[in-house]
């Protein structure tokens, strides 16, 4: 059977006309459904309930208010309204009312000093006898049943005194309505405890459940009660009072309980600061106070209990102020002052109902466990809501969603082959094409890479520990290579693999997510973001293992859409420090390995700034907030000025090995360039001329001198190196790439494709095509490779030992020799972070002369003294036959072999360590470089050490003490904590500002304010 | 916005790009080489001398220390007769660096060659019986030695050759004839399995020479070899094969192949070829070619004076300290060599030597320098009281090693 959209699909069944169904049994099985329940028997009238509407500075909704009170199907005994001094036309509506029949009376009682004083005002003057009171706001829109359910509900067999109906949000068109409150509880803090979920649909799923208290407004409850409790207290003028009196009814053994078929919008004006009232000047702060009020007035120690919460609100107060509400903030810390200094009205709220009640029913206060549940749903929710406004969906739920099926278009229809996918599918296919040599024993390395370190520990140790010699901590990225390793597994040497390879694939996935932004989710989006990925490969990034080069490939997208989005954004938006926070992270980030991008940071927020042309202070978040990230390292910057200019690891790198070939480097340059003059021809009509020409100079700038900086060279620690030109030429990617897609973002109202969408998609794929064609057929002549270590086993056991020692590694070629120092924790992430010879040129010489003595023939009778002084207890040599056999062999401490491989190594013959330790006369001697952060342990205590006089080594006294001797430099107690301080600051900036349960929902901005 | 705004962006990406092609054809800058602070070698000679006194010549007398063997130094250790015992000579820098030490046991004098310790080597023992190993450690350590003798038959097993203990600064005598009851030669093969020694064969009766240890090589050249009653040319095979020799005397009458100078030895087995007659008492020079490396020396005895020859390699730049004596010039060379000599009062007289033929100089005690446009051998006669030859060797200087490149990234495979 099928139904078409506005026929009723169980007409047949219920239409007598419609013929006879095909059998009888049918009806009978669904006779059920069209039963009428059986009414409740109905004790309690309408006629018995007095209603009180308190009106004050209503005029703006009141007519909303009015209306609906008059079209509940069954009227109060008695409408009276009462206006507590309005000074709009509040009070003419009213009276208007009273002409038409909808209110029964209108009370003018002036200015009152809250909610509850307003009601006594009017129960004082009105005549009759009535068994129930109920309610009523000025901001209430009781649904027509209203009254009658709350009636029927006291009617039951519990007979309830209390009865707390639901509140709904403001209705909004097409939008099922959300709960607002159904009676509320307290928890421990003070706060209100509705016991909803955020954003809750009304499905009229709740059952009525006893409850501790509530909203005053829709509050009905037996005349008796209130007489015995003293109705509202005065203490609690405009919140809380419903809380408190239902707190106290319990107390006294009334019957309090909830009434969800019961059901008033509620616009909560007041609480949201909307009324125009000098009632309520601070709205959170008025609510936070009084709460603090309540609780210590139902307290057995009330003084004790207020302590409390204010101690609590100033808690909160500080985690609002990291939450970037200043305002909630402000609130929680005036409520904690003002309670300090109105604690009589405490001792009068006690004075007027007594103390305490000793217990109260189970289940009227949340537990903990549903405090936090309720806390971890609406950060869940704000989560989601979150997810969903970046996808472009509407966070809200639309009755669509509720009542919508596969037929009534609710959901579209998804293609299995979008431009999304396909790019993600081509992504994934290019990187593990080209990394299929990748995935054997031994460790990645390439020009730009040192190999892994061998453990978790060597890799947090590369960060955490300073290199001696050299100033503050050492580079940040290693303290991101650490972390990651961490997240790997604690495998360093996976977590590398993953980053270096799949930097490509992710940065391709992150471009495409910010130019989906721009142009939209097609194929030239895809098309562009394809170029990304390609146009790093071919730049050298992954061939080179630049570390520096795969996170600006990864955060590079990111940082440039946030740039995007941050000179297109308003100075006057909600958060207008989230954007330029986010950007501020992404560059810095980038700049723990390229510390160039941190100056990005200055050029960019200037470069705004002069847009703009005024200061605005969260383009100092910009400027100077990637310098927050760099804090730890910006010693050793100063010391290496150089630095600036380079990669990660730069004194690694030689020669321009991994680097593009001539011929495609001329390629990307030809075709990027195609590119950008695409762009600007497109881009003329409608890109702003300031941002054609910023971008414009932007490629041209970064492309020369990431063309021509990489020529020169720049001192680091003693070595001369080339500065990287991966940020500069990535940057000029990113500017062509940033300038089409604004160029070319135009909506296009033609299914004719536009040429210069196939132009730019055609340039995008010959680049894709050229980069990941280099990066498969070339893989296996890649300098990248998974290599073993040369060494053989036995020096590396020596070197992980505790003699902790070094070893010398020559190559002989062709009449000249390469050499290195290397030790279990070098070469590693980091030795190219300093000079890569005990941190200093001048040992470097020493250890290059006694290379140079092996590598000749012509050792020096002091050869293994020297040796030994430097640690070193092995010499290994490769590559090529030894000169002067038998002068080496006669040189003092030395014994050597050679392998079956031709490997010769020497080894210095007394066990040489580092630590040299003279157990007769009780002094030790360090084979390191002299620094005063070098803490040694001798069995456990510190002993002092002092810098060898020839400017190498330590020495000290073990002070007659045994055990173990250890060594290591100590970290700067600052180092994490001003790391953690910049990520930390800049995080909270980008993070959404946190909200106080209960603030306004978004939705309310949509709602209308008057009748129509 | 007009057609002519595009000109300037335009311009400005063809400018670049073109920039952008211009930097592909530029080197990028290479690293200035910085001289790098090389260390000055240390090396030392190790000069054990038979006698009492001794006085020490060496070839730079600056930033050498001489000390004994227990790391005491020397008073004026180069005045006359200073030395009473081992002495040890370090010398800290690049250059030439020989030494040796004349000392005096009654009338008699000897001139001893000083030399570097080493973990290996081979020491020629003219005649078994009257000679004593002499083991000198000037380390710091223990060195720890395996001889190993090989006589006319091969190698002779005996006991107690083996992990000879040689203490640290200390010297040990080994009295071959205890290992070899007959009056034949042998060669004595040293490694040291732990530390180095300096080892040479000392002669206990009949005079005072000493031998000096020498490596194998294909040729050997000996010059100054006195006329004599008596020469004998010991060789050793120290191989796995069997080695031809061929032996050539070269003199005034120009170079020829002393009779029965053409043998073969077999491998481990060292031989005595008796040139007495074929060199008919003339002062000559030896040269002996092997088909593989062989040891040698030869054992002169004029009167009651014996001479032992260690071998020395033919060179063109020859310098070394020397006694005062008559310098033989021998060119082993095939054509007409130029000779320069300059002796230590920096005299210098220039000599032709006729190929395979001798020339010689009279020259003072102290530093000769020879140098020479051909490969040629030297040694200085001795002659007063008694009968004495040295040889002059080649330069052996310490010279400074080229640097090679640092490359941070070694070692992996």
């Amino acid at each position: 059977m099928t139904a078409s959209s506005g026929e009723d699909p169980w007409a047949w069944a219920r239409d007598d006309d419609a013929g006879p169904p095909p059998s009888t049994a049918p009806i009978q099985d669904w006779a059920w459904a069209h039963e009428e329940p059986e009414p409740l028997p109905r004790r309690e009238s309408p006629e018995q309930v007095l209603a009180v509407l308190v009106v004050h500075q209503a005029a703006d909704w009141l007519d909303r208010t009015l209306l609906a009170l008059a079209g509940l199907t069954e009227q109060p005994g008695r409408l009276v309204a009462v206006d507590t001094g309005s000074t709009d036309a509040s009070r003419q509506m009213l009276i208007d009312a009273r002409a038409r029949g909808v209110l029964d009376e209108v009370v003018e009682a002036g200015p009152q000093p809250g909610f509850g004083a307003a009601v006594a005002h009017v129960l004082g003057g009105t005549s009759g006898r009535f068994d129930w009171l109920w309610l009523l706001h000025d901001d209430l829109e009781p649904q027509p049943e209203a009254l009658r359910e709350l009636l029927v509900r006291a009617s039951a067999d519990d007979h309830p005194d209390l009865l707390f109906p639901k509140l709904l949000q403001p209705h909004r068109r097409n939008h099922p309505d959300q709960l607002a409150e159904v009676g509320s509880s307290v928890t421990a803090g003070g706060s209100r405890f509705l016991g909803l979920a955020p954003g809750e649909i009304d499905q009229r799923q709740l059952d009525s459940r006893p409850v501790l208290g509530g909203s005053t407004a829709g509050m009905l409850v037996r005349r008796t009660v209130w007489d015995d409790l003293g109705g509202l207290d005065p203490a609690l003028p405009l919140f809380r009072d419903g809380q408190d009196f239902g707190w106290r009814a319990n107390g006294s053994g009334a019957l309090v309980v909830t009434a969800p078929d019961a059901a008033l919008h509620h616009r909560q004006e007041g609480r949201f600061g909307d009324r125009d009232s000098d009632l309520i000047q601070e709205p959170a702060m008025t609510d936070r106070l009084l709460g603090m009020r309540m609780m210590a007035a139902h307290a057995a120690d009330p003084r004790r209990e207020l302590a409390r919460q204010r101690r609590l609100a100033l808690q909160r107060s500080a985690g609002y102020l990291l939450g970037k509400a200043p305002a909630e903030a402000r609130a929680e810390f005036g409520a904690a002052r003002q309670a300090g200094r109105q604690r009589d009205e405490v001792d009068r709220m006690l004075a007027r109902s007594g103390p305490a009640a000793a217990t109260l029913a189970p289940g009227l206060r949340p537990a903990a466990r549903e405090v936090w549940a309720s806390r971890r749903d609406r950060v869940a929710r704000a989560a989601s809501d979150s997810w969903r406004e970046r996808r472009g969906d509407d966070p809200e739920t639309s009755l669509d969603d509720l009542i919508g099926d596969d037929f009534a278009g609710g959901r579209t229809r998804r293609r299995l082959a979008t431009p999304g996918r396909i790019l993600m599918m081509v992504l994934v296919v290019a990187t593990f094409s080209s990394a299929r040599h990748l995935f054997g024993r031994g460790r990645l390395s390439s020009v730009a890479l040192a190999p892994a370190p061998h453990d978790l520990a060597s890799a947090w140790a590369a960060w955490l520990q300073p290199t001696p010699g050299e100033w503050g901590a050492n580079a940040g990225w290693l303290g991101l290579m650490a972390l990651g390793s961490t997240l790997a597994g604690g495998q360093p040497e996976v977590f590398v693999r993953l980053l270096v390879v799949a930097a490509p694939l992710l940065g391709g996935l992150l471009a495409h997510r910010g130019l989906r932004r721009v142009l939209g989710d097609g194929w030239l989006a895809a098309a562009l973001a394809l170029a990304w990925p390609a146009s790093a490969v071919l730049l050298g990034v992954t061939a080179r293992g630049s570390v520096s080069g795969a996170m600006a490939t990864i955060l590079l997208p990111v940082a440039a859409g946030l740039a995007v989005r941050w000179f297109r954004q308003e100075d006057d938006v909600a958060d207008p420090w989230r954007v330029p926070a986010a950007l501020a992270l992404a560059l810095g980030f980038l700049a723990l390995g390229s510390p160039l991008f941190a100056m990005a940071g200055l050029v960019i927020g200037a470069a705004r700034a002069l847009t703009r042309r005024r200061f605005h202070a969260p383009g100092l978040a910009v400027a100077l907030g990637p310098w927050l990230l760099l804090l730890p390292w910006l010693p050793r910057l100063v010391q290496h000025p150089g630095r600036l200019l380079t990669g990660t690891d730069p004194t690694l790198a030689r020669g321009d090995a991994g680097a593009m070939p001539l011929w495609m480097g001329a390629c990307l340059a030809v075709l990027m360039m195609l590119l950008a003059v695409l762009g600007v021809i497109q881009g003329r009509p409608r890109l702003h001329r300031t941002a054609s020409t910023g971008l414009v100079v932007g490629v041209a700038a970064s492309a020369v001198i990431g063309a021509w900086l990489p020529k020169l060279l720049v001192p680091v620690d003693g070595q001369s190196v080339h500065p990287s030109g991966e940020p500069w030429q990535l940057t000029a990617v990113a500017c062509v790439l940033v300038l089409v897609s604004l160029a070319l973002n135009r909506k296009r109202t033609s299914p004719i494709v536009p040429r210069a969408h196939l132009a730019a998609v055609l340039l995008s794929l010959l680049i894709a095509v050229l980069g990941f064609g280099v990066a498969m057929v070339g893989a296996s002549r890649s300098p990248l490779q998974v290599r073993q270590t040369a060494v053989p086993e036995f020096v590396t056991a020596v070197q992980q030992s505790s003699r902790a020692s070094r070893a010398l590694l020559i190559a002989m070629d062709a009449g000249t020799h390469r050499w290195a120092l290397t030790s279990a924790q070098r070469p590693a992430w980091g030795s190219g972070e300093a000079h890569p010879v005990l941190a200093s040129p001048e040992r470097s010489d020493q250890v290059a002369a006694l290379a140079a003595q092996f590598a000749q023939g012509t050792p020096s009778d002091d050869l293994a003294a020297r040796l030994a002084r430097l640690g070193i207890a092995h010499v290994v040599m490769t590559g090529g036959e030894v000169r002067g056999q038998a002068a080496l062999s006669n040189a003092p401490g030395l014994h050597s072999s050679t392998s079956e491989q031709g490997t010769t190594v020497w080894t210095v013959q007394g066990l040489t360590s580092r630590l040299a330790l003279d157990e007769a006369a009780g002094t030790f001697r360090l084979a390191e470089t002299p620094d005063g952060r070098w803490v040694v342990r001798v069995g456990g205590d510190r002993v002092p050490v002092q810098a060898d006089a020839s400017g190498f080594g330590l020495h000290g006294s073990t002070g007659g003490k045994s055990g173990a001797v250890t060594w290591r430099m100590a970290t700067p107690w600052w180092q994490v904590p001003a790391q953690l301080l910049g990520v930390v600051v800049l995080a909270v900036l980008t993070a959404p500002s946190v909200q106080r349960q209960g603030a306004r929902p978004p939705a309310r901005l949509a709602t209308p304010r008057r009748a129509s | 916005m007009r057609a002519s705004s595009l000109v300037a962006p335009l311009t400005t990406l063809v400018v670049a790009g073109a920039t952008l092609v211009a930097a592909g054809f530029v080197r990028p800058a290479q690293p200035v080489e910085r001289p790098v602070a090389m260390v000055p070698p240390v090396r030392s000679l190790s000069c054990a001398f038979p006698g009492a006194l001794g006085t020490v010549f060496t070839t730079q007398a600056e930033a050498v220390a001489v000390t004994t063997p227990s790391g005491a130094a020397v008073e004026d250790p180069f005045g006359t007769e200073r030395v009473t015992g081992p002495v040890l000579l370090t010398r800290t820098g690049e250059g030439h660096f020989a030494a040796a030490v004349l000392s005096k046991a009654g009338d008699a004098m000897s001139w001893t060659e000083c030399g570097a310790p080493a973990t290996r080597g081979t020491v020629m023992l003219p005649i078994a019986t009257d000679t004593e190993l002499l083991l000198v450690n000037t380390d710091q350590v223990d060195a720890v030695v395996s001889i190993t003798l090989h006589g006319p038959s091969g190698r002779i097993t005996s006991a107690g050759l083996e992990g000879v203990v040689v203490p640290r600064r200390q010297s040990v005598r080994v009295p071959i004839s205890v290992h070899v009851p007959t009056a034949t030669a042998v060669a004595a093969t040293f490694v040291a399995t732990q530390g180095r020694v300096r080892a040479s064969a000392n002669l206990t009766r009949g005079g005072r020479e000493q031998m000096a240890p020498s490596q194998a090589r294909n040729t050997l050249a000996f010059a100054g070899v006195p006329a004599s009653t008596k020469v004998r040319l010991v060789l050793f095979n120290p191989g796995r094969e069997t080695v031809d020799v061929v032996v050539s005397a070269l003199g005034v009458r120009g170079r020829f192949t002393a009779e029965g100078g053409e043998v073969s030895i077999d491998p481990g087995v060292t031989v005595e070829l008796d040139l007495t007659d074929p060199l008919n008492g003339e002062s000559v020079g030896l040269l002996v070619e092997g088909s593989g490396p062989i040891a040698g020396a030869v054992d002169v005895t004029a009167g009651a004076d014996r001479v032992w020859l260690a071998p020395q390699d033919p060179g063109t730049e020859l310098r070394d300290v020397v006694p005062e004596g008559q310098l033989q010039l021998v060119n082993t060379g095939e054509s007409l060599a130029q000779v320069t000599v300059e002796d230590t009062r920096r005299a210098s007289t220039r000599h032709q030597v006729p190929a395979g033929g001798t020339a010689t100089v009279a020259v003072p005690a102290g530093v000769v320098r020879i140098t020479s446009d051909k490969p040629i051998a030297a040694g200085v006669l001795v002659t007063g009281k008694g009968l004495a030859s040295t040889r002059v060797r080649a330069v052996q200087n310490t010279t400074r090693p080229e640097p090679g490149m640092l490359d941070p990234q070694l070692g992996q495979t």
